[in-house]
């Protein structure tokens, strides 16, 4: 089939794009110098060959032509829009007088600025950008706009703009551009250049999100591959991958104000200046922003800031409610898009210490239109909320191709939704007041109107508007209610005019209010160069009785590299701390340690407060004040509350020295705590098994350790001995090999492996092959491989001929899974030998199992499977294909659409063999492996849903990019990214373990290709299941049973499976009895469906000692703030419910309870048979009754 | 090769302008590789991706332009880093310079330009001490080398400084790079002087800083003519240069009288306007000049589009398995930037005009 519209493209820019078909012959054109002679030649003959070549491009694209892209018809889109009770909608523009809007942004004139991109996601090879700037206006204030003009155009791929100092400025790809019209006749004529050098890793990460704050600064964003070195006159200014800039365009001072996040496509600023975030593939909803902040994804970050909605929506834009036309409740709500899910989101936010507590409400907007992509949104002069609408039923920037047909490169809208029976905001006609009124205009409850009447006070006459604020600061009434709001607008005038005000400043540093104190502070840093005193007032704001205000102000000292400065920050701690206070101290005074540090080493009480020194000594990882550390720690005088935090250090930093210490402190305890003696072994342990470190003269003590009663502590020092390398003590492991159990017996053989010498090899080689006990071989088998792989493989393969179990054989085959080298090896020595078949057979199971990707294809492996086949070891053929072509994939994805059944699909998608659910998350309950699917449906099409189940490694989401980790001692940790620190890298492993890797350690960090997820991952589901599977993921995120709601459901839980651990916790023998007892989580984990219901059959029924029959599960909560807690649980009736260890009681299925702050666990004990449905539910009530702040902890 | 002074040049072309016409029997190429905020380092070319490392992106980069000669600018950047940073500069340099001799180029390097605007008075002083101590470790590692040492600097120490600078006191403007490539050829001691002709009709005589063939006078200086061939160099490419070439004539007899070049009419004045001088504004020389311009700068864009493309991270980056097809798109490139280059080499060809200058009947 031909698409037309690619045709048409064709034949427009012909001479250009034939170079893309010609490119077999450019490839073997000579070199250099004879190149210039044949290229002319090559030219005409070129020309001639046009035609048949365009003809073979159109029928190949041809292919990709099809499915079912919604109807562009605005009244389609209309038509299927849902509003929340009380609103409307209403289309404002749409094409052709705005195509592919990207941003927009209103000006003083309350016309609105839109930058669109027709040639987004990529510039064809050859084709020359004509990319536009639009202005729409609403000539008659009637809502729908009747005026578009293109002010520009040329540009290429503009992803951002803002207008403003007469002009517009305009993202064009590396630059920033100021586009004026100087003659008045609509369109720009004259461009300067304001800045430049900014990265283009990734079209759809360039410099975008242009604001103006309330200080009259212009922020704009960027995303992760982005990576930016902008020369200034202050000096270069760079950032790596996402953040935000801050740029003042008077004095051309360009700063980073945050940084991190994966792709912030918004950013808002409240009443008070403060700034909020959204990422578009992050996974945290609302992200709280000061100047410093840093969030995922900061390359060199120590340390990050989390988002305040864990497990939400991915967002685009960000604007948040103000005015008359709203109804008063809206007032201070963000309003964003969820633009994979065709939907607008609301969230309410509520201010807890230095931060928010954030809350997502009902949609404001949402449709089951695919081709609804609201991208920005923004309130608008009259009051109403505006809504851009990219329009295109694909997103996905590098997982469908670049040119795919099905991307909509001709449409876009703006949409205006306003509240049914409410006025609308007069418009002020702000271009033609005079000072006086515009300052008046700061009054306005209209963020809109305040925001313009600054921009424009900014262009005027400096002096006249000295003059005039003045004047009005002088005649507002303190006694109203909104005065101190008032005067920190006049400080944001002072400020965008570059004109320094300090006793306005002061009056402001004392206002009652802690907000307009804590936007003092902010302005008061920046004014710091001509305020003498800046560094005593920010000592005393660290005081403050308000957290936001000591936030500010431990941001702001940083500034002062004094020891003052140190002390006056460390003195936060004397107040109520949190985690923004905690983040930004840390920073301060990790970033004055080179003032503090020496001080700190010569005399320990420097900071007079053992507390402060801890908290100061761990910013910083340098080796002396590591030592002193150790000494603080080994002496029992580090405060309880930074206890965890030093072991820590001590485990990654802590040199031989420092780990004598901590071992004198194991093996002749002065305190007495043998929780702390066995975390003390762990330190060791792990810095043995990390680093390869052995505190100095060990040995003899350790028998003597050996001699305690405690089995946790033997455990350990048993796994030490073998670190260590303590061959003397060969014949201690031998006894408790004897003597102990299964685990003491299974840790002495890997002891014993460790060992590594002569004689520890004849023991372990001896017990291999003749111990009387089956699995005991196994072990020391595994242990063999490590050491002397050949000998093992021999013995195994003895073994093997026996018969052992089934999992005595896969453990077996685990052992020289391990390692390529050891694959090999058993490969070698089971090329002439037969095992049976059943043996064999396991082994290729194990094999598909254990081998990681980049290890199946290597040699070792290919000849283990061909040895195994040859025993036999042929697994039965795959049912689902999954070796398809486009052709066949487009089928499958036809009968997706006409017979999967999603229900059967969710049942299949919850199978614990084919592991989704360990890796992947619906509501952020799930596995972390892979990207949450909440609404994979409606972002991803069908046949690319298909295509990345079979070959995962060909579409890869940004944040799972798979990395690779060399460290110095050569051994190899696959993963994700984490956060890449100064001094650490964090990578989750495949079992989802965050693990810290200390720089030192590692030789090499890259960015590999490929996919964690397993290829043939369905190879065992029958075809129609496979349909019903795929059936399911694409529904997800569409209206009904298989969306991700904003209410409150339990999603993540955790259930008993048997009655052993219970009884070991609590010594109760009946399950009645745990009621009210302090239950660690379970051990198994479960999630609930997309709906939020668990069925019952995915719960064990465990058997109490008495022989009753109950289940239970639980779920954790984190409260935020204490109050009441109310939860409605349906499905199972006369169940038992306790929080803590606080039953609750339950009527009609609802019940509450007053909580503390903290993370607390929820347990659930009912008897099923008494269930009345076939699925458990709870829900967190979020009404009045329930004045406690919660989050439901999600994750794996 | 630098940071965005070089980078920026491409805006303009005027060097490679300047460059490529010096010898216009040669076919030349050009490749810029600027990267704004750029050091000896390579820190610019930093990316989410690694390996490459910036560093190891830099060398890539020249490797694959297959340079005879490189002009290196650097230092602006590393300058800020003051006394501090320049051990760690001249050995990053002496790297850098040791990596471009291992690929058989030649290095030519550029001394930094002043910063004319920095925040303040007295941040501004600093800057500019601190770039000429920059300076300095550049021309001595220049002289230690043997190589090529282009000091523009004091080019830029002018009246009128900001006339040559982008608002921001950092970047140069037309005017800017227009000097920096006359300080460049002209330390190279490639100048190449606007043609004057002085014509002095009394004496049948012409004097030209020019090569004149086929001078002819008739009917008492009625009509003269002659032919010259230029190269494109020698006319002006800016609207602040037009008017500097300009044609004399004395000894000529009251009238009007024309001058056509090419055939084309082109200037008309009186005796005395002739005595005085008509500068030339249009010529088919200057419509050859805007027209290799025109070229170059294209060139330089095309070439930018492939040396830093937007979607990096999907089409060579670590997830070119998702978008690597479009690989070749870029490589098509090549295709246009050689046709390019071979239009810049074809255009750049001396003319010969034929001056005629003739009284108005």
């Amino acid at each position: 089939m031909l698409d037309l519209n690619r045709l048409n493209h064709f034949t427009e820019i012909a001479p250009n794009t034939m170079i893309l078909e010609l490119i077999p012959h450019i490839k073997c054109l000579p070199k250099k110098a004879e190149r210039h002679q044949k290229l002319s030649q090559f030219f005409r003959m070129a020309t001639s060959l046009l035609l048949p070549f365009l003809w073979i491009s159109i029928s190949v694209n041809g292919q990709n032509a099809l499915r079912d892209i919604p109807s562009p018809d605005p009244q389609d889109q209309m038509d299927r829009f849902q509003v929340a009770a009380g609103f409307e909608v209403n289309l404002f523009a749409a094409d052709p007088m705005v195509v592919k809007p990207i941003q927009m942004n209103w000006d003083a004139q309350g016309r609105l600025w839109v930058v669109s991109s027709t040639i987004y996601p990529h510039l064809k090879p050859g084709e020359t950008a004509n990319d536009k700037i639009l202005v729409l206006e609403d000539t008659d204030r009637d809502g729908i706009a009747d005026k578009s003009t293109v002010f520009a155009e040329g540009l290429f791929t503009p992803t951002g703009l803002l207008p403003g100092d007469g002009g517009v400025y305009v993202a064009n790809s590396t630059e920033i551009l100021h586009l004026k019209d100087t003659n008045g006749d609509g369109k720009a004529d004259e461009t300067t250049r304001i800045l430049s050098g900014f990265g283009t890793g990734d079209a759809h990460h360039l410099i975008h999100t242009f604001r103006w704050g309330p200080d009259g600064l212009m922020y704009f964003n960027q995303s992760i591959y982005i990576y930016s070195h902008v020369e200034t006159p202050y000096g270069i200014r760079r950032l790596e991958g996402g953040g935000v800039w801050q740029y003042n365009t008077k004095t051309q001072k360009l700063e980073v104000y945050a940084k991190g996040l994966i792709n912030p496509w918004g950013l808002q600023f409240d009443k008070w200046g403060k700034s909020f975030l959204t990422d578009g593939a992050g996974r945290e909803g609302i992200n709280y922003a000061f100047p410093g902040a840093t969030f995922v994804t900061a390359p060199g970050a120590e340390r990050i800031l989390s988002g305040l909605n864990p497990g939400q929506p991915k967002h685009s834009g960000l604007d948040i409610v103000s005015g008359s036309h709203m109804p008063k409740d809206w007032s201070g709500s963000l309003i964003t898009n969820d633009f994979r899910a065709n939907r607008v989101n609301r969230f309410l936010l509520e201010e807890q210490g230095s931060g928010f507590i954030s809350k997502q409400v009902d949609d404001l907007l949402w449709t089951d239109h695919i081709g609804f992509r609201p991208v920005d949104i923004l309130m608008g002069p009259d009051g109403a909320i505006y809504v851009a609408d990219w329009y295109n039923p694909i997103i996905q920037h590098g997982e469908v191709d670049f040119f795919d047909s099905r991307r909509d490169q001709q449409h876009g809208r703006i949409w205006r939704i306003t509240k049914k029976d409410s006025p609308l905001v007069k418009y002020p006609e702000l271009e033609n007041k005079s000072i006086p009124e515009l300052l008046e205009a700061l009054k306005s409850e209209e963020n809109w109107e305040r925001l313009q009447s600054k921009l424009i006070l900014k262009n005027k006459d400096e002096l006249n508007v000295i003059e005039g604020l003045k004047e009005w600061v002088t005649s507002l009434d303190p006694s109203n209610p909104a005065y101190e709001h008032h005067l920190l607008e006049a400080l944001w005038v002072h400020q965008a005019i570059g004109s320094v005000n300090v006793p306005l400043l002061k009056k402001l540093l004392s206002a009652g209010n802690s907000e307009a104190r804590a936007a003092a502070v902010r302005v008061l840093v920046r004014w710091k160069e001509n305020i003498p005193e800046t560094q005593s007032l920010l000592v005393s704001a660290i005081k403050d009785s308000h957290a936001t205000v000591r936030l500010e102000a431990i941001v702001g000292i940083e500034n002062f590299r004094t020891t003052e400065a140190t002390v006056a920050a460390l003195a936060a701690l004397d107040q109520t701390m949190d985690v923004n206070l905690d983040f930004a101290l840390w920073h301060t005074v990790s970033n004055l340690s080179p003032v503090w540090l020496p001080e700190v080493l010569n005399n320990q009480a420097y900071f007079g407060d053992i507390g402060k020194t801890v908290f100061a000594l761990n910013t910083v990882s340098d080796p002396k004040s590591i030592t002193l550390l150790a000494e603080l720690y080994s002496g029992n005088k580090i405060p309880d509350k930074y206890i965890e935090l030093v072991q820590e250090k001590m485990t990654k930093y802590g040199s031989a020295e420092d780990l004598t210490k901590i071992y004198l402190e194991v093996v002749n305890p002065t305190s007495g705590n043998a929780d702390k003696q066995l975390k003390d072994l762990e330190i060791l342990l792990q810095a043995a098994k990390g680093r390869g470190l052995e505190p100095q003269n060990t040995s003899s003590q350790l028998r003597t350790l050996l001699k305690s009663e405690n089995e946790a502590l033997e455990i350990k020092v048993l796994q030490l001995i073998g670190l260590w390398k303590k061959a003397d003590l060969l014949d201690l492991l031998l006894q408790k090999n004897k003597d102990g159990n299964e685990e003491v017996r299974k840790v002495t053989m890997e002891a014993m492996g460790g060992l590594d010498d002569a004689n520890s090899q004849e023991v372990l080689l001896s017990m291999a092959e003749t111990h009387e006990n089956e699995s005991t071989r196994v072990l020391a088998i595994s242990q063999l491989v490590k050491t002397a792989p050949e000998k093992a493989a021999t013995v195994a393969i003895s073994l093997l001929t026996k018969k052992p179990t089934e999992n005595d054989t896969k453990d077996i085959f685990a052992a020289f899974l391990s390692s390529n080298a050891a694959t090999d090896i058993l490969a070698t020595a089971l090329s002439d030998t037969v095992i049976p078949t059943e043996m064999a057979k396991v082994g290729r199971k194990a094999m598909q199992e254990l081998l990681p990707w980049h290890r199946r294809n290597k040699e070792g492996a290919l000849k283990l499977k061909v040895a195994l086949e040859a025993s036999g070891g042929i697994l039965p053929p795959e049912r689902m294909p999954q070796q398809l072509d486009n052709q066949q994939i487009y089928a499958l994805a036809q009968e997706v659409k006409n017979q999967a059944d999603p229900v059967i699909g969710e049942a299949i998608y919850r199978r614990q063999s084919l592991m989704c659910q360990n890796c992947h998350g619906i509501g952020g309950a799930g596995g972390q492996l892979g990207p949450d699917l909440s609404s994979l449906g409606t972002s991803l099409p069908i046949d690319n849903i298909i295509k990345s189940i079979l070959e995962p490694t060909e579409s890869i989401k940004e944040g799972f990019e798979l990395q690779k980790v060399t460290k110095n001692d050569g051994g190899i940790i696959m993963g994700y990214l984490i956060n890449d620190g100064a001094r650490e890298v964090v990578i989750r492993d495949m079992a989802g373990n965050e693990n810290g890797i200390p720089k030192s350690q590692i030789k090499n960090l890259e960015k590999v290709p490929g996919s964690l997820m397993p290829a043939g991952i369905t190879a065992g589901l029958e075809k129609h299941e496979f349909i019903d599977l795929v059936g399911y993921l694409s529904k997800l995120g569409s209206t009904g049973s298989f969306r991700v709601t904003n209410e409150k459901l339990v999603r993540r839980w955790k259930a008993a499976p048997d009655f052993k651990v219970l009884a070991k916790m609590t010594g109760e023998d009946k399950w009645q009895n745990l009621l009210n007892k302090n239950l660690n989580p379970m051990l198994k984990g479960l999630y609930s469906q997309v709906a939020g219901d668990l069925p019952l059959g995915d719960i064990p029924i465990v058997t109490d000692n008495s022989g009753q029959k109950f289940s239970l599960v639980q779920f954790e909560v984190d409260i935020l703030k204490e109050g009441e807690l109310s939860l409605k649980l349906t499905g199972v009736e006369q169940a038992k419910v306790w929080i803590g260890n606080k039953e609750i009681t339950l009527s009609k299925g609802i019940g509450s309870a007053k909580v503390s702050v903290g993370k607390q666990w929820v347990n659930i004990a009912f008897d099923q048979k008494k269930a009345g449905n076939d699925s458990l539910k709870v829900l967190l009530v979020d009404d009045k009754s329930n004045s406690a702040q919660s989050q439901l902890i999600v994750g794996h | 090769m630098g940071n965005a002074l070089i980078e920026n040049e491409q805006q303009f072309g005027f060097l490679e302008y300047q460059l490529t016409n010096y010898w216009p029997e040669k076919h030349l190429t050009f490749r810029n590789l600027g990267w704004s905020g750029d050091t000896v380092f390579g820190e610019a070319r930093s990316y989410y991706t690694n390996p490459p490392g910036p560093y190891d992106l830099l060398i890539s980069q020249i490797k694959a332009a297959e340079p005879d000669w490189i002009i290196i600018g650097y230092g602006n950047v590393e300058a800020q880093e003051g006394a501090a940073g320049l051990s760690h500069f001249k050995a990053g340099l002496n790297q850098l310079l040791d990596s471009v001799k291992a690929i058989g180029a030649k290095a030519i390097l550029l001394s930094t330009i002043p910063q004319a605007i920095a925040g303040s008075e007295e941040l501004m002083v600093k800057r500019n001490e601190e770039l000429l101590l920059y300076n300095n470790a550049i021309a001595e590692i220049s002289k230690n080398r043997d190589l090529a040492f282009i000091d523009v600097f004091n080019a830029f120490i002018t009246p009128n400084q900001t006339e040559h600078y982008e608002n921001n006191g950092v970047h140069l403007n037309e005017a800017g790079y227009l000097l920096f490539a006359e300080t460049i050829m002209n330390q190279l001691m490639l100048t190449t002087e606007i043609p004057t002709f002085e014509i002095d009709a009394s004496t049948a005589t012409i004097e030209s800083n020019v090569p004149l063939e086929n001078i002819s006078m008739t009917d008492k200086s009625r009509r003269i003519s002659f032919s010259s061939t230029l190269k494109a160099t020698s006319t002006p490419v800016t609207k602040s240069q037009l008017g500097s070439q300009t044609i004399t004539v004395e000894g000529l007899k009251k009238g009007n009288y024309t001058l056509s070049i090419g055939g084309n009419l082109q200037a008309i004045g009186s005796r005395k306007d002739w005595e005085e001088g008509v500068s030339l504004q249009q010529s088919p020389s200057t419509q050859q000049s805007e027209q290799l311009l025109k070229l170059i700068r294209e060139k330089d864009k095309i070439y930018f589009h492939q040396y830093r493309p937007q979607n990096r991270t999907y089409i060579i980056g670590f997830r070119s398995y998702e978008q690597g097809r479009h690989k070749e798109g870029l490589a098509a490139l090549d295709a246009l930037i050689l046709w390019l280059d071979d239009q810049i080499n074809q255009a750049k060809k001396p003319q010969t005009l034929q001056y005629l200058l003739e009284r108005l009947p």
